[in-house]
Protein backbone atom coordinates (compact mmCIF):
# COMPACT_ATOMS: atom_id res chain seq x y z
CA UNK A 1 0.00 0.00 0.00
CA UNK A 2 1.32 3.42 -1.11
CA UNK A 3 0.84 6.39 1.15
CA UNK A 4 -1.61 7.82 -0.74
CA UNK A 5 -3.39 4.79 -1.54
CA UNK A 6 -3.52 4.68 3.22
CA UNK A 7 -5.83 7.66 2.91
CA UNK A 8 -7.81 6.49 -0.24
CA UNK A 9 -6.68 9.28 -2.22
CA UNK A 10 -5.67 9.04 -5.97
CA UNK A 11 -1.74 9.80 -6.29
CA UNK A 12 -1.88 13.27 -7.30
CA UNK A 13 0.00 16.80 -6.10
CA UNK A 14 -3.40 18.34 -5.51
CA UNK A 15 -4.56 16.69 -2.84
CA UNK A 16 -7.62 17.85 -0.20
CA UNK A 17 -5.01 18.86 2.77
CA UNK A 18 -8.54 18.91 5.28
CA UNK A 19 -10.06 15.92 4.16
CA UNK A 20 -5.97 14.31 4.69
CA UNK A 21 -6.02 15.68 8.31
CA UNK A 22 -9.16 14.36 9.08
CA UNK A 23 -8.70 10.73 7.64
CA UNK A 24 -5.39 10.93 9.59
CA UNK A 25 -6.53 11.24 12.97
CA UNK A 26 -9.61 8.64 12.22
CA UNK A 27 -6.88 6.55 11.07
CA UNK A 28 -4.94 6.96 13.99
CA UNK A 29 -7.49 6.42 16.30
CA UNK A 30 -8.53 3.00 14.73
CA UNK A 31 -4.70 1.82 15.52
CA UNK A 32 -3.70 3.72 18.47
CA UNK A 33 -1.71 1.83 21.04
CA UNK A 34 -4.48 1.89 24.00
CA UNK A 35 -7.46 0.16 21.77
CA UNK A 36 -4.58 -2.98 21.43
CA UNK A 37 -4.05 -3.42 25.56
CA UNK A 38 -5.72 -6.77 25.92
CA UNK A 39 -4.62 -7.94 22.31
CA UNK A 40 -2.04 -10.32 21.80
CA UNK A 41 1.75 -9.56 21.19
CA UNK A 42 1.67 -10.02 17.40
CA UNK A 43 -1.73 -8.17 16.82
CA UNK A 44 -0.27 -5.13 19.16
CA UNK A 45 2.69 -5.55 17.23
CA UNK A 46 0.85 -4.90 13.84
CA UNK A 47 -1.21 -2.09 15.47
CA UNK A 48 2.05 -0.35 16.15
CA UNK A 49 3.46 -0.76 12.80
CA UNK A 50 0.67 0.45 11.00
CA UNK A 51 0.52 3.35 13.17
CA UNK A 52 3.84 4.35 12.23
CA UNK A 53 3.15 3.91 8.82
CA UNK A 54 0.17 6.06 8.93
CA UNK A 55 2.27 8.79 10.81
CA UNK A 56 4.93 8.52 8.44
CA UNK A 57 3.00 8.64 5.21
CA UNK A 58 1.19 11.87 6.91
CA UNK A 59 4.18 13.79 7.34
CA UNK A 60 5.44 12.96 3.97
CA UNK A 61 2.06 13.78 2.40
CA UNK A 62 1.05 16.90 3.87
CA UNK A 63 4.24 18.56 3.23
CA UNK A 64 4.65 19.95 -0.37
CA UNK A 65 7.80 19.50 -1.49
CA UNK A 66 8.07 15.86 0.72
CA UNK A 67 4.60 15.14 -1.09
CA UNK A 68 6.01 15.75 -4.58
CA UNK A 69 9.67 13.92 -4.04
CA UNK A 70 7.47 11.07 -3.38
CA UNK A 71 5.08 11.23 -6.68
CA UNK A 72 8.57 10.93 -8.11
CA UNK A 73 9.48 8.14 -5.95
CA UNK A 74 6.27 6.06 -7.30
CA UNK A 75 7.55 6.88 -10.89
CA UNK A 76 10.76 5.08 -9.57
CA UNK A 77 12.65 8.14 -9.50
CA UNK A 78 14.54 8.87 -5.96
CA UNK A 79 16.26 12.16 -5.80
CA UNK A 80 16.27 12.37 -2.01
CA UNK A 81 19.60 10.47 -2.37
CA UNK A 82 21.11 12.09 -5.00
CA UNK A 83 24.81 13.58 -4.65
CA UNK A 84 24.26 15.44 -8.33
CA UNK A 85 24.73 18.89 -8.62
CA UNK A 86 22.26 21.44 -10.62
CA UNK A 87 24.49 23.60 -12.95
CA UNK A 88 21.59 25.63 -14.49
CA UNK A 89 24.26 28.79 -14.17
CA UNK A 90 20.62 31.30 -15.06
CA UNK A 91 19.18 30.17 -11.84
CA UNK A 92 21.92 29.64 -9.59
CA UNK A 93 23.15 33.40 -10.40
CA UNK A 94 19.48 34.60 -9.44
CA UNK A 95 20.29 32.63 -6.39
CA UNK A 96 22.99 33.91 -5.34
CA UNK A 97 21.83 37.72 -6.05
CA UNK A 98 18.67 36.46 -3.76
CA UNK A 99 21.06 35.66 -0.99
CA UNK A 100 23.05 38.76 -1.50
CA UNK A 101 20.25 40.52 -1.04
CA UNK A 102 18.92 38.55 2.05
CA UNK A 103 22.31 39.44 3.37
CA UNK A 104 22.32 43.09 3.35
CA UNK A 105 18.40 43.42 4.80
CA UNK A 106 18.18 46.06 7.81
CA UNK A 107 15.40 46.57 10.17
CA UNK A 108 14.66 49.99 8.08
CA UNK A 109 14.07 47.53 4.88
CA UNK A 110 11.27 46.32 6.36
CA UNK A 111 8.57 46.49 3.48
CA UNK A 112 11.11 45.13 1.16
CA UNK A 113 11.08 42.14 2.83
CA UNK A 114 7.97 41.80 2.72
CA UNK A 115 7.76 41.95 -1.01
CA UNK A 116 10.73 39.47 -1.07
CA UNK A 117 8.71 36.93 1.15
CA UNK A 118 5.92 37.55 -1.42
CA UNK A 119 8.05 37.17 -4.33
CA UNK A 120 9.59 33.92 -2.48
CA UNK A 121 5.84 32.47 -2.11
CA UNK A 122 5.44 33.19 -5.94
CA UNK A 123 8.26 31.64 -6.99
CA UNK A 124 7.72 28.18 -5.00
CA UNK A 125 3.70 28.23 -6.32
CA UNK A 126 5.07 28.50 -9.83
CA UNK A 127 7.42 25.39 -9.29
CA UNK A 128 4.99 23.32 -7.90
CA UNK A 129 2.69 24.33 -10.69
CA UNK A 130 5.11 23.10 -12.91
CA UNK A 131 5.76 19.91 -11.43
CA UNK A 132 2.60 18.56 -11.24
CA UNK A 133 2.20 20.15 -14.93
CA UNK A 134 5.03 18.44 -15.81
CA UNK A 135 4.30 14.79 -13.92
CA UNK A 136 1.69 14.83 -15.64
CA UNK A 137 2.88 14.79 -18.87
CA UNK A 138 5.04 12.15 -17.92
CA UNK A 139 7.95 14.40 -18.25
CA UNK A 140 9.50 12.60 -14.96
CA UNK A 141 13.18 14.90 -15.37
CA UNK A 142 11.96 18.06 -16.10
CA UNK A 143 9.56 17.56 -13.29
CA UNK A 144 12.08 16.44 -10.53
CA UNK A 145 13.98 19.59 -11.99
CA UNK A 146 10.92 21.49 -10.58
CA UNK A 147 11.51 19.91 -7.26
CA UNK A 148 15.23 20.19 -6.84
CA UNK A 149 14.43 24.13 -7.55
CA UNK A 150 11.73 23.91 -5.00
CA UNK A 151 14.65 23.00 -2.66
CA UNK A 152 16.88 25.91 -3.59
CA UNK A 153 13.80 28.65 -2.84
CA UNK A 154 12.42 26.37 0.41
CA UNK A 155 16.32 26.73 1.80
CA UNK A 156 15.87 30.66 0.67
CA UNK A 157 12.51 30.93 2.51
CA UNK A 158 13.79 29.71 5.84
CA UNK A 159 16.93 31.94 5.60
CA UNK A 160 14.77 35.25 5.67
CA UNK A 161 12.28 33.63 8.32
CA UNK A 162 15.66 33.46 10.39
CA UNK A 163 16.75 36.66 9.13
CA UNK A 164 13.16 38.49 9.94
CA UNK A 165 13.09 36.59 13.70
CA UNK A 166 16.93 37.73 13.62
CA UNK A 167 15.50 41.47 13.18
CA UNK A 168 12.32 41.98 14.30
CA UNK A 169 11.54 39.86 17.36
CA UNK B 1 27.00 16.58 14.11
CA UNK B 2 30.65 17.30 15.32
CA UNK B 3 32.84 19.65 12.38
CA UNK B 4 36.49 18.61 12.08
CA UNK B 5 38.96 21.41 12.86
CA UNK B 6 40.06 21.69 9.56
CA UNK B 7 36.37 22.75 8.65
CA UNK B 8 36.22 24.84 12.06
CA UNK B 9 38.86 26.38 10.63
CA UNK B 10 38.27 27.23 7.27
CA UNK B 11 34.60 27.93 8.52
CA UNK B 12 36.03 30.87 10.73
CA UNK B 13 38.78 32.07 8.59
CA UNK B 14 37.08 31.31 4.86
CA UNK B 15 40.16 32.06 2.64
CA UNK B 16 40.07 33.94 -0.79
CA UNK B 17 36.07 34.99 -0.57
CA UNK B 18 35.41 37.35 -2.98
CA UNK B 19 34.56 37.78 -6.77
CA UNK B 20 36.38 38.53 -9.92
CA UNK B 21 34.43 40.14 -13.08
CA UNK B 22 33.23 37.42 -14.78
CA UNK B 23 33.35 39.15 -18.37
CA UNK B 24 36.89 38.95 -18.28
CA UNK B 25 38.34 36.57 -20.44
CA UNK B 26 40.82 35.64 -17.94
CA UNK B 27 38.49 34.76 -15.45
CA UNK B 28 36.21 31.19 -15.30
CA UNK B 29 33.51 31.16 -13.09
CA UNK B 30 31.57 27.60 -11.88
CA UNK B 31 28.01 28.11 -10.41
CA UNK B 32 26.98 24.93 -8.53
CA UNK B 33 24.24 24.48 -6.13
CA UNK B 34 22.97 21.18 -4.14
CA UNK B 35 19.52 20.13 -4.36
CA UNK B 36 20.08 18.08 -1.40
CA UNK B 37 20.46 21.46 1.44
CA UNK B 38 20.09 24.49 -1.06
CA UNK B 39 23.67 25.28 -1.10
CA UNK B 40 24.68 27.54 -3.53
CA UNK B 41 28.18 27.91 -4.61
CA UNK B 42 30.51 30.17 -6.83
CA UNK B 43 34.18 29.39 -7.77
CA UNK B 44 36.03 31.54 -10.26
CA UNK B 45 39.56 31.29 -11.28
CA UNK B 46 42.25 33.75 -12.57
CA UNK B 47 43.93 31.45 -15.30
CA UNK B 48 47.06 33.00 -17.43
CA UNK B 49 47.80 32.45 -21.14
CA UNK B 50 49.91 29.00 -20.04
CA UNK B 51 47.02 27.51 -18.41
CA UNK B 52 47.78 27.73 -15.14
CA UNK B 53 45.38 29.28 -12.22
CA UNK B 54 47.21 32.58 -10.85
CA UNK B 55 44.24 33.78 -8.18
CA UNK B 56 41.02 31.57 -7.02
CA UNK B 57 37.99 33.10 -5.30
CA UNK B 58 34.91 31.86 -4.12
CA UNK B 59 31.51 32.36 -2.44
CA UNK B 60 29.62 29.82 -0.74
CA UNK B 61 26.04 30.31 0.79
CA UNK B 62 25.97 27.16 2.89
CA UNK B 63 26.41 24.76 5.41
CA UNK B 64 30.02 24.89 7.46
CA UNK B 65 31.13 21.94 5.62
CA UNK B 66 30.23 23.75 2.21
CA UNK B 67 32.52 26.58 2.62
CA UNK B 68 35.18 24.64 3.98
CA UNK B 69 35.02 22.88 0.67
CA UNK B 70 34.72 25.54 -1.31
CA UNK B 71 37.89 27.42 0.59
CA UNK B 72 39.86 24.13 0.46
CA UNK B 73 40.07 24.31 -3.28
CA UNK B 74 40.53 27.86 -3.53
CA UNK B 75 43.68 26.82 -1.31
CA UNK B 76 44.65 23.73 -3.51
CA UNK B 77 43.95 24.95 -7.50
CA UNK B 78 46.31 28.17 -7.18
CA UNK B 79 49.77 27.39 -9.44
CA UNK B 80 47.92 24.89 -11.27
CA UNK B 81 47.14 24.05 -14.45
CA UNK B 82 43.67 23.79 -15.31
CA UNK B 83 44.35 19.88 -16.12
CA UNK B 84 45.35 19.69 -12.96
CA UNK B 85 42.83 21.50 -11.17
CA UNK B 86 40.36 19.09 -13.24
CA UNK B 87 41.65 15.76 -11.16
CA UNK B 88 41.05 17.41 -7.94
CA UNK B 89 38.29 14.88 -6.72
CA UNK B 90 35.74 14.97 -3.88
CA UNK B 91 37.14 11.96 -1.93
CA UNK B 92 40.40 14.40 -1.83
CA UNK B 93 38.31 17.11 -0.26
CA UNK B 94 35.88 14.94 2.17
CA UNK B 95 39.28 13.11 3.20
CA UNK B 96 41.34 16.12 3.61
CA UNK B 97 38.59 17.73 6.12
CA UNK B 98 37.09 14.48 7.14
CA UNK B 99 33.71 14.97 6.15
CA UNK B 100 31.15 12.84 7.42
CA UNK B 101 29.45 10.73 4.56
CA UNK B 102 25.68 13.06 4.68
CA UNK B 103 28.22 16.26 3.91
CA UNK B 104 30.02 14.50 1.34
CA UNK B 105 27.39 15.92 -0.78
CA UNK B 106 29.23 19.07 0.11
CA UNK B 107 32.75 17.97 -1.83
CA UNK B 108 30.71 17.21 -4.65
CA UNK B 109 29.49 20.62 -4.92
CA UNK B 110 33.46 22.26 -4.45
CA UNK B 111 34.84 19.44 -7.55
CA UNK B 112 31.67 20.23 -9.47
CA UNK B 113 32.09 23.75 -9.31
CA UNK B 114 36.08 23.34 -10.53
CA UNK B 115 34.65 21.34 -13.56
CA UNK B 116 31.97 23.84 -14.20
CA UNK B 117 35.04 26.73 -13.57
CA UNK B 118 36.82 25.34 -16.65
CA UNK B 119 33.96 24.04 -18.89
CA UNK B 120 32.83 27.87 -18.60
CA UNK B 121 37.06 29.29 -19.25
CA UNK B 122 36.82 26.97 -22.20
CA UNK B 123 33.84 27.87 -24.10
CA UNK B 124 34.74 31.32 -23.20
CA UNK B 125 38.55 30.91 -25.12
CA UNK B 126 37.16 28.41 -27.80
CA UNK B 127 40.05 25.95 -26.38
Amino acid sequence: MNYFEIFSLVPSFSIDLVLLGNTYRNLQKQYHPDKYVMSCASKRLVAMQKSTEINDAYQTLKNNCLRAQYLLLLSGMDIELEQRTLQDTDFLIQQMLWREKVEQFRVEDEDEITDFSTMIVQQIANLENEFEMKRQQNALEESAECVRKLKFMLKLQIELDQLEEKLFD
Amino acid sequence: MAYSEKVIDHYENPRNVGSFDKDDKSIATGMVGAPACGDVMKLQLKINKDGVIEDAKFKTYGCGSAIASSSLVTEWVKGKTIEEAARITNTEITAELALPPVKIHCSILAEDAIKAAIADYKSKNNT
